[in-house]
């Protein structure tokens, strides 16, 4: 009984499937020649010749895309050679055809927790990406640095090996590009590209590579797990692992507490006094910066007791200056015969903010224009009370007396006939004031006289 | 002796992770089944 391999409808006779017209003989030939290009790849991988068995590998999923099996097998050779990016896109195609009980969805499960580590892997992909273009520009050295960072992420990455040596040969440094063919041989004993550099290095041994001995990869693909470095084995070995992994426990411990813990807390110290000595220094600094600082502050305090009195000199000076124009100002209208306007401007000037210089000018204007003022308000007073026009004749001469400190004369003349109008008025009380001050202070002796003889008459 | 140019014809850049969406998308997944298949569907027709 023969099932179609194309839809697993069962065959009679015939060769060509009823249901899907398919040609079932010449169908499972192919599936056939995939399996076996599986087989064949499965066997060269556990000889560590991974070339061989990639090119087999492809070559079965080229002919059946469902075989799995070694589409996985492609993934974790991939993987062992480096090229993440490669294997996991044999690992999702895989998991695509058949999503159960395939060994593609635990690697796949395997990136998604570990993904911080297959970044890592990734890096080392980039790094050799841009060997690659520094190599195109000719610039072996830099594409060396690359390569050298990538592998030591990742020590299996066959290509990234592979260039290294060639940049090696390039740059006539034998020795390590040998050292470089030889790491990439113990991965894939067949790698034609490190073959070809080795025959390159060493023409007298030919194709004849001496090889370390082949760690099989295990033998429990299909299920094999990328890590081929775990060797399984039966309950005694599993024993003898167990007591291995206690011993070795043990010995890094005692390395640890001999070696490794002693550095770390002189490390610590170490990094302790330098923090401290850091702190010291910042503390200098900041304590010199508070200095500078404080010097800055005192500088511009002085700077700004200096610039307030030179502008309180510049202010009096300025208000001296103006005063100056007043009084020189009063000056100019008293000589020209302008007496009242001359006091008004005396009469706006503070002299308590004189300078001694301005007080004697102001001083002797005012003198002289009150001094006229008094005499000019006398006389006018006195024309008033001839014509017995007394109320107008007592605010001149009320202003005569105002005026008349530098003219005695005018002053207590005016307060004469002052007395005389309230005398007049039948004011006794006010004219005797009037008359009493002239008695006592009038210059002219017989105007003293007369104020006398009045004084006795009221 | 190594021809360093043809060498480094071989060296292609790898596919990074970073690319793996892109490339599963464009994926033509033919192989030589369907191939056959189609070949059957073909000279049954005829």
């Amino acid at each position: 009984m023969i099932k179609c391999p194309n839809c697993g409808e069962i065959l009679d006779n015939s060769k060509i499937c009823i249901k899907c017209g398919a040609d079932a003989i010449l169908l499972g030939k192919a599936v056939e020649l995939s399996n076996k290009l599986y087989n064949d790849g499965l066997r060269m991988a556990k000889c560590k010749d991974m070339s061989g068995a990639m090119s087999c590998l492809s070559k079965s999923i080229l002919i059946n895309k469902r075989n799995i099996n070694a589409r996985n097998l492609l993934g974790l050779l991939y993987f062992e050679t480096g090229r993440i990016g490669d294997a996991l896109k044999q690992w999702v195609i895989s998991t695509n055809i058949k999503e159960t009980s395939n060994a593609a969805g635990e690697y796949i499960e395997d990136y998604r927790k570990n993904e911080k580590e297959y970044k890592k892997l990734n890096e080392a992909l980039k790094m050799y990406n841009q060997a690659v273009k520094f190599m195109q520009q000719k610039s072996d050295d830099m594409a060396v640095i690359q390569l050298r960072k990538a592998i030591d992420i990742n020590p299996k990455f066959v290509d990234a090996l592979n260039m290294l040596a060639l940049c090696y040969i390039l740059q006539n440094k034998d020795s390590k590009a040998d050292e470089v063919i030889k790491s990439v041989l113990n991965i894939d004993v067949k790698n034609t590209a490190a073959l070809r550099y080795y025959r390159h290095l060493h023409p007298d041994k030919g194709t004849h590579f001496e090889e370390a001995p082949i760690k099989k990869i295990s033998d429990r693909e299909p299920t094999l797990k990328y890590n081929s470095n775990v060797v399984k084995g039966g309950a005694k070995s599993k024993v003898i692992e167990l007591a291995m992994f206690i011993i070795g426990c043990v010995c890094t411990a005692v390395i640890m507490y001999i070696l490794v813990i002693p550095g770390i807390s002189e490390a610590k110290e170490e990094e302790m006094k330098t923090v401290q000595n850091e702190f010291e220094e910042m503390k200098k600094d900041y304590d010199e910066q508070s200095n500078v600082n404080a010097d800055k502050i005192k500088k511009l305090e002085e700077e700004n007791a200096s610039l307030k009195v030179q502008n309180e000199q510049y202010t009096k000076q300025a208000n001296e200056q103006a005063m100056s124009d007043k009084i020189s100002n009063a000056n100019s209208l008293f000589s020209e015969g302008n007496v009242e306007e001359a006091i008004s401007i005396i009469g706006g000037i503070d002299a308590a903010l004189l300078s001694e210089e301005n007080k004697n000018a102001y001083n002797e204007i005012k003198d002289k224009a009150y001094s006229s003022r008094a005499k000019t308000m006398y006389n006018e007073g006195k024309k008033l009370y001839d014509r017995k026009k007394y109320d107008e004749a007592k605010t001149a001469l009320n202003e005569g007396i105002v005026y008349g400190d530098g003219n005695l004369q005018a002053k207590y003349s005016s307060m004469y006939y002052l007395g005389k109008i309230y005398m007049e008025e039948g004011d006794n009380e006010r004219a005797k004031e009037c008359f009493s001050q002239v008695k006592d202070n009038h210059p002219d002796k017989s105007m003293r006289g007369y104020a006398s003889g009045w004084l006795n008459g009221l | 002796m190594i021809d360093f140019k043809a060498e480094m014809e071989r060296f292609k850049p790898i596919m990074e992770i970073d690319e793996l969406e892109d490339s599963i998308k464009t994926y033509d997944m033919e192989d030589m089944i369907d191939i056959l298949k189609y070949l059957s569907e073909e000279n049954a027709k005829n």
